[in-house]
């Protein structure tokens, strides 16, 4: 996965299985990762980790996933970041929304490697 | 009974069809019945009593017109009114007339002397069979002239009265055994919808720890987790393949759920579809290689962007194409694109057995299966979720196919499409 090599991605997302196979795939392509499973871990670890590029599961509790795209979007310095929303419903209107809400792609689970592959060289360049 | 030469009315006799017609109401047929029927005989007083002989046997209920309340609602009892029962049991009209041989009026004196009408008129309201009460004339005049005529008229206003009563109360009935159906229907309803958000809610509990799995096994498969050998590769191979076709069924579950919901939101978003097309090559591709499938994705010519609800058709194309890859092992399915005025069509082909002619008309019908022992899709809801989402894409589909000659479903999907509706599936 050259195009995520050397890259620093923050993976946001309540269930540990889905980050650790997120982490592996960004891994195996060089990326450094981190894991933050809330909203307001990520915002936390916003400043000190400074990614290139935050994927992040919209449905998650206590802050979702679509207010923390807000207030990462809010915050000076990091309105430029890629945000890439994650959802395992994958319902109609979802990429609308999350667009609106500031992301810049959308995927829908399951996170296969090769299709995230593809989905990361358009975000990435 | 002698009476002056004064012609019927030709009104009254004119007005008749309507006492049949007028109203549902009983207050309404009854206060027309009285009011006509004191002009006929210009009775002092004119009332009703009415029967239920189911609620209350053995009395009777006085009903009056509205510029006379004095008694409406009275409760009677019929063992004090002979005349009552006399008309009813007679089915014709009674005449009761206070002077010495009258057998009603012999007995009914004491009452008769303390309200001043020496003459009464009582005319049942009896329509098949069924006695919804008497109508009640009284005089004043123990002399008051009566023509026969007059009085055979005011028995077809009671008549007509009693035919409407008895509508109104058919009618009544059938409102009632309505709203019995309805409420009956909403409640069948609301149980279905909730067994469709259990399904859909369990269905999506399956399907995050599968994305857990497939992710796990692609990064093995990718030597992740350090090198594989060949065999173990291709062991994974077909837990990824099983893995992916179990998500598929689950998917298939709570696209039905939710269609048979009835609520689906839709969006339309404007893209491109050779982005479709990439990323159906990328999801599929392995399970067609685990397949031994030749797996052709093209586009004929350049493809415009078009504004349509993108999850949904990438469901109708990875449908089709699960199916043309489960039944072409070996063979080979191609995925084709292109566009003509105001659509874009989409081509899946495959080179599996062929569906019989015989079949072809039922396969998009729910839980419909060609051959029931070889579907591994949960009552063959595939093609069913196909095709309602094309009805709600506004989307055409068509299928050629014959045994021994593979299957080609083509799909035209409008490139402008507004569908914030909601639908009801």
């Amino acid at each position: 996965m050259a195009d995520v090599a050397s890259r620093r991605v923050l993976v946001v997302d309540d269930d540990p299985d889905n980050r650790r196979v997120l982490r592996r795939i960004l891994m195996a392509g060089g990326a450094t990762v981190a894991e933050a499973e809330d909203g307001t871990q990520a915002l936390a670890t916003l400043e000190s980790f400074r990614p290139d590029l935050v994927v992040l599961d919209l449905t998650m509790p206590e802050i979702d996933g679509w207010e923390t795209v807000r207030r990462i979007k809010r915050i000076p310095g990091f309105s430029a970041t890629p945000i890439v929303a994650l959802t395992a419903h994958a319902l109609a209107g979802d990429e609308e929304r999350a667009r609106r809400a500031g992301c810049d792609g959308y995927i829908a689970k399951p996170c296969r490697p090769a299709e995230l592959r593809e989905r990361f060289r358009q975000w990435l360049g | 009974m002698l009476r002056d030469n004064r012609q019927l009315d030709y009104r009254d006799i004119q007005a008749l069809p309507h006492t049949f017609t007028s109203s549902v109401d009983p207050k309404v047929i009854l206060s027309n019945l009285i009011e006509r029927a004191s002009r006929i005989l210009n009775a002092t007083r004119c009332s009703v009593v009415r029967l239920d002989p189911d609620r209350h046997p053995g009395r009777a209920f006085v009903f009056t017109a509205a510029d006379d309340p004095s008694i409406e609602g009275y409760s009677l009892s019929l063992d004090a009114y002979p005349e009552i029962q006399a008309a009813l049991t007679e089915s014709r009209p009674v005449l009761v007339r206070d002077e010495p041989g009258d057998p009603i009026a012999d007995r009914i004196r004491e009452r008769h002397r303390k309200l001043p009408f020496p003459l009464s008129v009582l005319i049942p309201l009896t329509y098949r069979d069924e006695n919804f009460g008497v109508l009640f004339l009284r005089f004043a005049d123990a002399q008051h002239p009566l023509r026969i005529e007059e009085v055979e008229l005011c028995q077809l206003v009671a008549f007509g009265a009693a035919v409407a009563l008895h509508n109104a109360r058919e009618y009544e009935d059938l409102l009632a055994s309505i709203k019995d159906r309805e409420h009956g229907v909403a409640r069948l309803e609301e149980a279905h919808r909730l067994q469709m958000e259990m399904l859909a809610s369990a269905a999506h509990d399956i399907r995050t720890p599968l994305h857990s799995i497939l992710g796990y096994v692609d990064l093995l498969a990718e030597h992740a987790y350090g090198a594989l050998a060949a065999e173990q590769v291709e062991v994974l191979g077909y837990v990824g393949d099983n893995a992916q076709t179990l998500l598929q069924i689950v998917n298939s579950l709570i696209d039905h759920a939710r269609l048979e919901e009835g609520r689906i939101p839709t969006e339309a978003t404007k893209g491109e579809v050779a982005r479709l097309l990439e990323e159906l090559r990328i999801i599929l591709e392995p399970l067609a290689r685990q397949r031994k499938v030749q797996f052709a994705v093209r586009s004929s010519g350049a493809l415009p962007l078009i504004e349509t609800d993108w999850p949904k058709l990438k469901r109708v194309l990875m449908n089709l194409l699960h199916n043309a890859l489960k039944f072409s092992a070996g063979g080979a399915v191609s995925l084709e694109a292109g566009s003509d005025d105001g659509h874009v069509w989409f081509e899946v082909s495959d080179s599996g057995p062929g569906i019989p002619a015989e079949h072809l008309p039922h396969i998009f019908d729910r839980f419909y299966r060609v051959n029931p022992k070889r579907d591994e899709t949960p009552g063959g809801l595939g093609l069913s979720i196909v095709k309602r989402y094309c009805e709600i894409l506004g989307a055409d589909i068509s299928v050629s196919s014959a045994p021994g000659q593979g299957s080609r479903f083509r799909v035209s999907v409008p490139r402008s499409w507004r569908g914030s509706h909601e639908h009801d599936g």
